[in-house]
């Protein structure tokens, strides 16, 4: 009886509290290219106990950290706020998007099912939308079209975390197996991704006069990307600039490829044929064939690592989060595996292990190699109180501790933070 | 001699300013802005009606005999010609927004071209330069009015990191905040709009 009464107490306690002080939803977007990070960083912040979900079909870490949805329920270290922590990962400017208009998009809803340990793994995509607060991005809003007048809305200038530029994200070019282009330059870029429709001749690439009649088939991301973003600016096609040069693997000649749902998104398969990247829409925004592209640099990366037609090669990028987990020197890769390839002429190597360190990649600390961007965290204007609490211990674990490289690790830099900016030592 | 050559800066780049602000408010639908390089192939003039006038056929040599003040304003020599304006494919609005730089207020400004004025006859030649999104834009790329929108917020942006770091022109802040932003909004233009639509700017027969 006793026990019972202690029970029903402590229950009432529990209630009570959870009345009083509520539980605040912290919700972010934005970057799937940082989304391990953010993941590491959010469970770092949060005291012992909190429980979690997600959408990755893996019960594990990596499971986790390669979802594009995620629940944490908790009490925040820095000052024991109850807190749900929700992530919607679907690209940087995307994110800009959502939390400057804002827009509405999918993220668990208050009661999504949660555990401890590793998790509650294959949660599904939610049907409940809430607008979010938080968004991490590859890029500067201002590189992106989503700050000022854009497509009918108007979009505010966001604020940065004080705590961000929160790091570095690195970015690479894959092929897929098979593949024996081993180098992308700037001019190959504008070339695949703005004048030539994501096609070239391999002997563009190598040079051989026999290698005319093998196609070069280049995907990419759509415009909500910050991984685009990036590559646009490094490379001298604009942030700002449609692409038309998307294409798509598709697995079998039976559909008119007019559908985003056909185009290939898992590994170890066999491409049937490519074709033009369908339209497509990304948060109410139409974006058409060709400009329009993957939402998940974990989806493209994937894709990449299927066979290929004959005649046929196929490239494309994404960040070493999304990207190094396919390639063929990496232990537990799927399928057969894909290759790194240079950009501009420099190899980035690393991503062979879990573990790398790319803080040690002197070719990127040291700016021989381009293609990366800084880290930011914007937050809209319902970002204050616990939210902004929240945001700050993310942004802040980040910089200290679990960015991909941190800003002190990098030995250049560019002026300002442009996207695709000059690099200065 | 910093104290001349800060005089010579200053009103030198006061001169500009006030020239760029009376052509762009005048003017908001003409190409001609960009005197840049151009102004060593021909020196595009402003008469105080705001006109844009060239003469053509002239060489380097005598480009960097000219002195581009307040006073050359009015066309001195050579066979002028009038720029038609292009037509545009932009809104008004954002034409609006770019074709007003608010590097100094209308009251500086009469100030700055009474100081212009005076100062004019010493000063040395000076290369004319604007930063990017204070040119009209190029013809190789489509641009939309949000396209050019974004190019006036640069412009926005520039006005206000020159003002943030010198009071007024004659701050020996001035020239160097002016460089600063410059180089800051040629970097952000390019990143955002491509380097064929920068290099455009440079190379405006292209």
């Amino acid at each position: 009886m006793k026990l019972l009464k202690t029970t029903l107490v402590s229950a009432s306690l529990t209630m009570l509290a959870g009345l009083a002080f509520g539980q605040t939803n912290v919700d972010i977007t934005g970057s799937t290219a940082y989304r391990a990070n953010v993941y590491r960083a959010i469970q770092a912040i949060l005291n012992p106990g909190y429980t979690f979900a997600y959408s990755g079909s893996a019960a594990s870490q990596a499971g986790l950290e390669g979802s594009k949805f995620a629940i944490f329920i908790g009490t925040l270290q820095s000052n024991s706020a109850s807190v749900r922590i929700k992530t919607s990962f679907s690209g940087s400017e995307a994110g800009i998007q959502a939390v400057g208009r804002p827009v509405l998009i999918a993220f668990y809803p208050d009661g999504q099912a949660t555990s401890g340990g590793l998790g509650t793994n294959n949660s599904g995509t939610p049907v409940n939308t809430e607008n979010p607060t938080i968004d991490m991005a590859d890029t500067q809003q201002a590189a992106s079209n989503f700050l000022g007048r854009y497509r009918g809305f108007t979009y505010p200038a966001l604020t940065e975390n004080s705590n961000s530029p929160v790091g570095v994200v690195p970015f690479k070019f894959y092929g897929a197996p098979g593949t024996t282009v081993t180098n992308v330059t700037s001019q190959m870029c504008r070339a695949l991704y703005s004048a030539q429709g994501g096609t070239l001749p391999l002997s563009f690439f190598s040079g051989n006069s026999g290698d005319v009649g093998t196609t070069v088939f280049a995907t990419g991301r759509d415009p909500d990307s910050g991984t685009r973003a990036t590559l646009f600016a490094e490379t001298g096609i604009g942030s700002r600039t449609v692409a038309n040069g998307n294409q798509a693997p598709f697995v079998a000649n039976t559909n008119s490829d007019t559908s985003v749902g056909d185009v290939i998104t898992t590994a170890g398969g066999t491409i049937n044929h490519f074709n033009v990247y369908p339209a497509g829409t990304v948060n109410g925004l139409g974006y058409g064939a060709g400009d329009n592209g993957y939402n998940s640099g974990g989806s493209l990366a994937a894709a990449i690592n299927n066979a290929t037609p004959a005649g046929t090669q196929f490239i494309g990028y994404a960040s070493t989060n999304d990207g190094d987990g396919q390639l063929a020197t990496r232990p537990g890769h799927p399928g057969t595996g894909v290759t790194e390839l240079a950009f501009n002429g420099v190899v980035l190597g690393g991503g062979t292990t879990t573990t790398y360190d790319y803080a040690t990649n002197t070719n990127l600390t040291y700016g021989r190699y381009t293609y990366w961007g800084y880290e930011h965290m914007y937050m809209g204007s319902g970002a204050t109180g616990t939210i902004l609490q929240a945001a700050n211990d993310i942004a802040g674990n980040l910089k200290s501790s679990n960015a991909v490289l941190s800003l002190s690790e990098m030995n250049v830099s560019r002026g300002a933070f442009v996207d695709g900016g000059t690099i200065l030592p | 001699m910093n104290g001349p050559k800060t005089v010579i800066w200053g009103g030198a780049t006061i001169a500009v300013t006030v020239i760029l602000f009376m052509f762009l408010h005048s003017h908001r639908n003409s190409r001609d802005v960009a005197t840049d390089r151009r102004s060593v192939e021909s020196h595009p003039e402003h008469t105080d009606t705001g006109i844009i006038v060239e003469r053509p056929g002239k060489g380097a040599e005598q480009a960097d005999q000219d002195t581009f003040s307040a006073r050359d304003s009015v066309v001195t020599g050579g066979e002028a010609k009038t720029i038609v304006p292009q037509a545009n494919r932009v809104s008004e609005a954002a034409l609006e927004r770019t074709s007003r730089p608010s590097v100094v207020s209308d009251q500086g400004i009469t100030r700055a071209a009474a100081a212009a004025s005076s100062e004019a006859n010493e000063a040395e030649p000076v290369e004319i330069r604007f930063p990017a999104p204070f040119h009209p834009l190029p013809d190789n790329r489509n641009w939309s009015a949000d396209d050019a929108g974004a190019v006036a917020a640069l412009a926005k942006d520039f006005n206000d990191s020159v003002m943030n770091s010198a009071n007024s022109p004659s701050d020996p802040n001035y020239y160097r905040a002016w460089m600063t932003a410059e180089w800051l909004a040629n970097e952000k233009y390019r990143s955002y709009f491509g380097v064929d639509a920068f290099n455009a700017l440079r190379n405006p027969d292209n």
